[in-house]
């Protein structure tokens, strides 16, 4: 698909899309602001200006006039700078040369604007054991701090990251992303706005859709949890299983942790996050674990990056199997295990998880969803895995690592 | 129903001003309902939890317009829209970009002059052995602005003088006299006191907003023969009044609504909805309807079957071809029952009321839904419950269940003894 990223305080300008292309991805703003995506197709040719006017309206005119309003309201003075604080910019990566070189790129406006918003910030690479030599050299010519985490797997890279910092804030990028330029004044934003919170997360939104994985993955909701900010505490007001599953928290490609409260946490869990076969569920336990302490995690839009999906059907395939099915069920498992009042609310969350995705599987079947049947059985298999003793695996196999690089 | 797996608690009733918001929500302790209004028009509500408190300003800013958003998008793009009807197409973009200020707009389509007299519009209000509740009421009817024509107090058979010396004591009040108890009784003497083209209901337990009259009059402009207003509580101290206001709310939110005959032809299984449709203590007519569809119907009073006499009659307007405007900026503050006991019989009153009404609706229009509803509908929401309290979607100081079926019972059991 043709993916633009269109402001709407510009005029709005007609668009070409090629036969070649699936349909149109437009990504809405309002002075910077992103405040709505959508997708047509099929669709080709020329789309007019007054084609793309009406299509915006029809997808996001309740939230254009919901930020006219806030506009209005807040007055077109930009937020506040902070008082003075510290961040430290952390990308975890491995064996991704280019990728990390990108979002390295894309943090040069973040740091140009930093002092003017109050934040001292540095950044960070973590290189989880690559192979690939260049990629030292990519973090020293970007001018970021380089360390070396022997231990292979994500958590404990992150970890590597807490313990390295003395900033007050520790960011988060995942070496897939785009950092948006806005991204900083969208932090202090929601900073001003809940001055207690211990975490945020972001909007990830696609950085392109060239292939039909993509297409496929954006289509199933992708990384988005919406345009508006939540704040996440201890309970939810209609939702009586919350927090269980913290799917809806939002994603590790794109978070920020106050450094004490993070490690009042203990941390991240090494035994999730781990690369294959636990690739995920590290930040889903760090959020869970917040408000179950009482913190308050707030998902704030305004911190916007751009994430390159995977390209090929297969390794979507498997991320459906891998990260979202045995990863996040292992999740939910050590939370059961470990989380005994909650065991209730767990129950009745997997309850709802299976319904769901059974009956999204045979709507599947019937041609009726944003994704072929091939994946939902991908997840359903990996989360039936995920449960069946994979958190206990994970523990012992991350005790093992410790021990092989004491 | 927000908060529905919570146990209800009391909360502070708050109102903050878009027009001139606070520096932020301080914390009194308890969850906040607050309510958002933008320079005197009433937008939205939204329950606050207390794990969000204290607020920040910029915080409220996004809570308050988060809960005031659907009823401006439909005030201003939507305000024709049908109830339960097709959605109404949404605009382009650039109609929301070309707003010079969209609050601007906003108070041009429902503002109205706040001065004068509505020299067309009587206020009537029933009551009943209530003098001190009365008094209040109607010292709020003396802030209205602008000020209606007329205030009449219909007593209906109170044992005392009291009511009457309230009266006395209001400059521009008249005082009516109904010996038969009933509240449609005193309606209907209150229709036979009025010589304006319009009057308005509200209840002895209620203080009207002082925009209220000039509210409801606007909106017979637009060609409606009735019209219904917003219910909003004065206070939520007790749990019997915060679950009334959250599960039985008066109130049918913020959002305009037009009911039209074509609820009608929905088909078998669906009766009309007019319970949707507005509140005894917040209703207007045109005075000349009651000519050609008569007048309420006395079977249908608190006391004898429950309180539906209006919502009966709603159902004959609308079966009669016209139109009813509900309108969510015509506001009256309301105090709820305190205590769990009147909560009860309330809830038993309405629902012994609403299946008494489906029996008379039934009985004038040969309509089966009225049946359906009665014998499918309620006894499959009941099961609901039942569910939604056992799977823990639904605390159980919420569940009214037995009160509810007693009460529908009750309704049947009064229409077979008193059928015409």
């Amino acid at each position: 698909m043709v993916l633009v990223d269109i402001d709407l305080c510009e005029p709005i300008v007609p668009i070409d899309v090629p036969d070649t292309v699936d349909g149109l991805a437009v990504i809405a703003r309002l002075d910077g602001r992103a405040i709505g995506f959508s997708m047509r197709s099929p669709l080709s040719g020329k789309v007019t200006a007054d084609d793309l006017d009406r299509h915006l309206g029809a997808t996001c005119g309740p939230e254009l006039l919901s930020e006219r309003l806030r506009q209005s309201v807040a007055g077109h003075e930009t937020t506040r700078p902070l008082d003075p604080t510290t961040m430290t910019v952390a990308v975890c990566t491995k064996d991704r040369p280019a990728g990390l070189g990108r979002v390295l790129t894309s943090l040069g406006t973040l740091q140009s604007s930093a002092d003017g918003w109050g934040v001292e910030i540095e950044i960070l690479v973590i290189d989880n054991a690559s192979d690939d030599p260049s990629v030292r050299a990519v973090a020293e010519t970007h001018g970021a701090r380089y360390v070396r985490e022997e231990r292979p797997g994500l958590d404990f890279a992150r970890n590597r990251a807490l313990a390295e910092t003395s900033s007050r804030w520790l960011t988060f990028f995942d070496d897939d992303v785009i950092v948006d330029p806005t991204w900083l004044r969208g932090f202090v934003e929601g900073l001003v706005a809940h001055p207690d919170a211990a975490a945020f997360t972001g909007l990830v939104l696609p950085a392109r859709l060239d292939t039909e994985a993509q297409v496929l993955f954006e289509r199933r909701g992708g990384f988005r949890h919406g345009f508006v900010t939540r704040r996440m505490g201890r309970q939810h007001p209609v939702d009586p299983t919350y927090p269980a599953g913290a799917g809806s928290f939002g994603t590790g490609a794109n978070m920020v942790v106050r450094v004490e409260a993070a490690l009042a946490m203990g941390g991240f869990d090494p035994a999730l996050d781990a690369g294959a076969p636990m690739p995920g569920g590290g930040d889903l336990d760090l959020w869970y674990r917040l408000v179950r302490a009482g913190e308050v995690v707030v998902y704030e839009p305004g911190c916007l990056v751009f994430h390159d999906h995977r390209e090929s059907t297969d390794a979507l395939a498997r991320q459906f199997r891998d990260s979202w099915g045995r990863s996040f069920h292992a999740f939910i498992d050590k939370c059961y295990r470990t989380d005994p009042p909650m065991r209730s609310a767990h129950r009745r969350y997997l309850w709802r998880w299976y319904r769901a995705m059974l009956t999204d599987l045979a709507r599947s079947a019937r041609g009726r969803s944003s994704v072929p049947p091939r994946y939902l059985v991908a997840e359903l298999r990996g989360a039936v895995q995920g449960m069946a003793g994979d958190y206990r695996r994970a523990v012992r196999r991350a005790e093992q690592v410790e021990r092989d690089h004491r | 129903m927000t908060l529905a797996p919570h146990p209800p608690v009391p909360m502070d009733v708050r109102s903050v001003d878009l027009a001139d918001l606070p520096d932020g929500l301080t914390d009194p302790g308890r969850p906040i309902h607050l309510l958002v209004w933008h320079a005197g028009l009433a937008l939205g509500a939204v329950d606050v939890p207390s794990d969000h408190l204290p607020m920040t300003r910029e915080a409220l800013v996004q809570t308050a317009i988060e809960a005031a958003l659907p009823a401006v998008w439909c005030h201003l793009f939507a305000p024709e829209a049908a109830f339960l009807g097709r959605p109404t197409p949404r605009p382009p973009a650039s109609a929301v970009l070309e707003l010079d200020d969209p609050w601007k707009e906003l108070h041009k389509r429902l503002d109205v002059d706040r001065s004068g007299t509505v020299d067309d519009l009587t206020v009537v209000i029933c009551t009943r052995d209530r003098p001190d509740d009365l008094d209040r009421c109607l010292i709020s009817i003396q802030a209205l602005s602008p000020s209606p024509a007329e205030v009449v107090v219909v007593d209906n058979a109170s044992r005392d003088d009291a009511t009457r010396q309230v009266a006395s004591r209001h400059a521009g009040v008249r005082y009516v006299r109904e010996e038969r108890p009933g509240l449609d009784h005193a309606r209907n003497a209150g229709i036979a006191a009025v010589t304006t083209t319009y009057l308005a209901f509200t209840d002895d337990d209620v203080a009207v907003d002082p925009g209220w009259v000039g509210q409801l009059r606007r909106a017979f402009e637009a060609g409606p023969v009735a019209v219904t207003g917003n219910v909003l509580p004065i206070e939520l101290e007790t749990v019997s009044q915060t679950v009334f206001e959250q599960d039985w709310s008066l109130g049918k939110g913020f959002i305009p609504r037009r009911f039209t005959p074509a609820l009608r032809g929905r088909g078998r299984r669906r009766a009309m909805p007019v319970w949707e449709v507005g509140a005894g203590a917040n209703m207007a007519f045109r005075r000349d309807i009651f000519d050609e569809i008569g007048e309420f119907d006395p079977r249908l009073d608190v006391g004898a079957a429950g309180c539906s006499g209006d919502s009966e009659l709603w159902y004959r307007l609308l079966v009669a071809g016209h139109e009813i405007h509900y309108v969510p900026t015509a506001v009256v503050h309301h105090r709820h029952r305190r205590d769990a006991a009147a909560l009860k019989r309330q809830i038993r009153g309405y629902l012994s009321g609403h299946t008494a009404a489906l029996l008379v609706q039934f009985e004038r229009s040969r309509d089966a839904s009225n049946l359906v509803r009665l014998v499918v509908v309620l006894p499959r929401n009941w099961y609901r419950v039942i569910l939604a309290r056992a799977s823990g979607s639904m605390h159980p100081d919420r569940v009214m269940l037995p009160v509810q079926v007693a009460g529908a019972f009750a309704g049947v059991r009064y229409y077979l003894r008193n059928r015409r």
